[in-house]
């Protein structure tokens, strides 16, 4: 990964969607860097607007929904700038490819898995002789750890178990030869061993065709696995973003404590487990100050009035929170936290 | 250690479904005791029998042998009319899917009440009652009771599954993967409402999941399954630092740590069943150490035992 080489670069993006003549701000005014071959993890709760964010990178934004405010380059384009289908027909699959959530319905049911890969490879290069493409086809099903691809070719989605059919949306996104590929929730719906295969055949594709992974997910314990770093979402803002290890083992927002530390594996049994108190806000709302504040027991005064500054930890590191002002009382991270960090002493 | 009292006893049951060409035996000859006021642990793979497990206890698909004993009672196969009410209201479950589990088109107080309507006639206003105390139970309002499921996040929905099943005042709650589906910080507060009933009341849940992380936090002991067999069974500290059983060690393997250096150097264990030689020497359900039972055969046994011994 080299810092200098950054691929899609956020500045500031707003989005907006209109419900019924009510204005609904998804996201408000993200910049994010993201660097060529690493793989970044967004966490966050639903609703905090991480899929909301990596839908605008490939134009999958519902009809009611648009990118307001600020750029969104990708070699030396800016995709905020695109209107229309054909437009993100240049980059969508090609480019910037996608893995949904349930591999249950993002397959088509009615064409067989080799037809619907061969439908990517035709994407990326049209002229591609039948009998090469089946070729190609059976390749990706291969590396993607499926067996026996020239029988499995020809069967339908429904002679797939849910492993095998997340595998083959992997083998479809790696057919269009994309640059970035986004996988939002790509684990989430499947069992705790098949999730840990999936995650190490994404790992082995992204060394193979050297891809760039942006990784949505609610669940930490995945991002631990396959994130080089991670970016913290909440109410529709990057709160903090850092190396897997400066948000594991040094992590300076409120929100990322509470996040981590509702984590069952953190849980000590017979206690009650850490439950973020209060509900998200509404972002019909204008929001003022951090978002966080009415559910930080952490708050400043300040918190309420005026939204906070990225400040930077580390030359990595940045954390939109007051609390990192010099000015600020010095608080410290709960028990469990401390906890998480006296683990990366042992070193298992 | 004391002796407790046990609840539900599971006996070399099996449950089959299909015939002649398309039997499949979902579950094989399991068995099981689970005490009063505990929570047990059933884990696995989707596909391995857990949930059909939790659902031969509820009498909704029927077993093909063995006997399920509940307070000493049969209550698999043919039971009388009134052991068939006790039972189902005793025995009470929560789904996995929030989303799907909850009538659209019916409102609050009439999911949550409907369980209650089949065994206790009362009036409209006595339900009413009890459907609010019911929902405030779960940290609802009882407000919610005149509006309709797809008026509430999931975590709130899975609440009003929870106070469905809390109405009927049960004993037992089979929670099949209840938490599966919510998010990280509402999963918290749902595991943290399940642990405040079983206090409060006194509730034994038999909790069917297969992320052994949310398992260790919770359970006193877990049941390991495997394509519809047991194959180990311990009290959860013990299964967490002493896992005999090769998929149980695959298991634990696979689950996610919230450590980067951890993850990073971490080896996945792949369970193959044919590492096991039972051609000649077939596996039997034996006791290994107290309350840590195994499915084995003489040989392996013998190492497990020597292994548990070493540590």
């Amino acid at each position: 990964m080299n810092k200098d080489d950054i691929i899609l670069s956020a500045k500031d993006i707003e989005v907006q969607f209109n419900l019924r003549g009510q204005i609904l701000t998804a996201i408000r005014g993200v910049s994010l860097d993201i660097y060529r071959g690493e793989s970044l993890a967004i966490v966050g709760e639903s609703g905090s607007g991480k899929s909301v964010f990596t839908k605008t990178f490939n134009g999958l934004l519902d009809a009611n929904g648009k990118i307001t405010k600020g750029t969104l380059m990708y070699e030396g384009r800016d995709l905020a700038k695109y209107t229309t289908e054909k437009e993100w027909l240049q980059i969508r699959g090609k480019e910037i490819a996608m893995i949904m959530q349930e591999p249950m319905t993002s397959l088509n049911p009615l064409k067989t898995i080799g037809d619907q890969i061969c439908e990517a490879i035709r994407l990326r290069d049209k002229s591609i002789p039948a009998d090469a493409a089946r070729k190609e086809a059976e390749m990706y099903l291969q590396e993607v750890g499926i067996d026996d691809p020239a029988r499995r070719y020809k069967q339908y989605p429904h002679e797939f178990s849910g492993g095998m059919r997340q595998r083959v949306v992997i083998a479809i996104a790696i057919a269009c030869r994309p640059e970035i590929l986004i996988c939002d929730e790509p684990t989430t719906a499947l069992d705790v061993t098949i999730q840990a295969q999936i995650l190490k055949v994404l790992k082995e594709m992204k060394t193979k065709y050297n891809l760039t992974i942006v990784f949505i997910t609610h669940d930490l314990g995945v991002v631990a696995n396959i994130a080089d770093r991670i970016a913290v979402m909440y109410a529709g803002d990057i709160i903090e973003v850092g190396t897997c290890e400066d948000i594991f083992f040094e992590p300076k927002h409120p929100y990322t404590w509470a996040l981590l530390s509702s984590m069952p594996q953190l849980g000590v049994k017979g206690t009650d487990l850490y439950s973020i108190p209060g509900n998200p806000p509404n972002l019909f709302a204008e929001i003022k100050g951090d978002a966080f504040a009415p559910r930080n027991p952490h708050a400043l005064q300040i918190d309420f009035i005026k939204r906070p500054p990225y400040f930077d930890v580390s030359p990595s590191h940045k954390v939109r929170s007051w609390l990192m002002d010099p000015r600020a009382p010095k608080v410290d991270p709960p028990e469990n936290i401390r906890r998480l960090k006296e683990l990366k002493a042992v070193k298992i | 250690m004391e002796q407790k009292e046990v609840l539900l006893d599971v006996q070399n049951v099996s449950v089959t479904f299909g015939s002649g060409k398309n039997k499949f035996e979902a579950v094989h000859h399991v068995s099981f005791q689970v005490h009063r006021g505990e929570t047990f642990g059933i884990v696995g793979e989707s596909g391995s029998g857990k949930t059909t497990i939790g659902r031969s206890i509820m009498r909704i698909y029927p077993t093909s042998s063995g006997e399920i004993l509940y307070k000493g009672q049969k209550i698999n196969g043919k039971i009388s009319k009134e052991l068939d009410h006790q039972v189902t209201r005793e025995i009470q479950m929560i789904f996995q899917d929030p989303m799907a589990s909850l009538n659209e088109r019916a409102k609050v107080s009439y999911i949550v009440s409907e369980g209650l309507m089949n065994v206790e006639k009362l009036t409209q206003e006595e339900y009413d009652k009890r459907v609010d105390a019911a929902l405030q139970e779960v940290g609802l309002l009882p407000e919610f009771a005149s509006r309709f499921p797809h008026e509430f996040s999931g975590g709130q929905r899975q609440r009003i599954g929870i106070a469905r099943s809390l109405i009927m005042q049960p004993e037992l709650v089979i929670a099949d993967e209840p938490i599966s589906a919510l998010d990280v910080s509402i999963r918290a507060q749902v595991l943290n409402l399940l642990d405040k009933l079983q206090k409060e009341r006194g509730l034994t849940y038999i909790f069917i999941a297969h992320d052994l992380s949310v398992m260790r936090f919770i359970t006193d002991r877990i049941a390991v399954i495997h394509k519809g067999k047991i194959v180990e069974l311990a009290e959860t500290e013990e299964l967490f630092h002493h896992p005999l059983h090769p998929y149980t060690r695959a298991l634990l393997s696979a689950i996610p740590v919230p450590n980067p250096i951890a993850e990073r150097g971490k080896e996945l264990i792949v369970y193959d069943p044919s590492m096991h030689h039972y051609e000649k020497d077939q596996p039997e359900w034996c006791k290994v150490s107290d309350d840590h039972y195994i499915l084995a055969n003489q040989e392996e046994l013998a190492a497990y035992r020597k292994e548990l011994e070493s540590h």
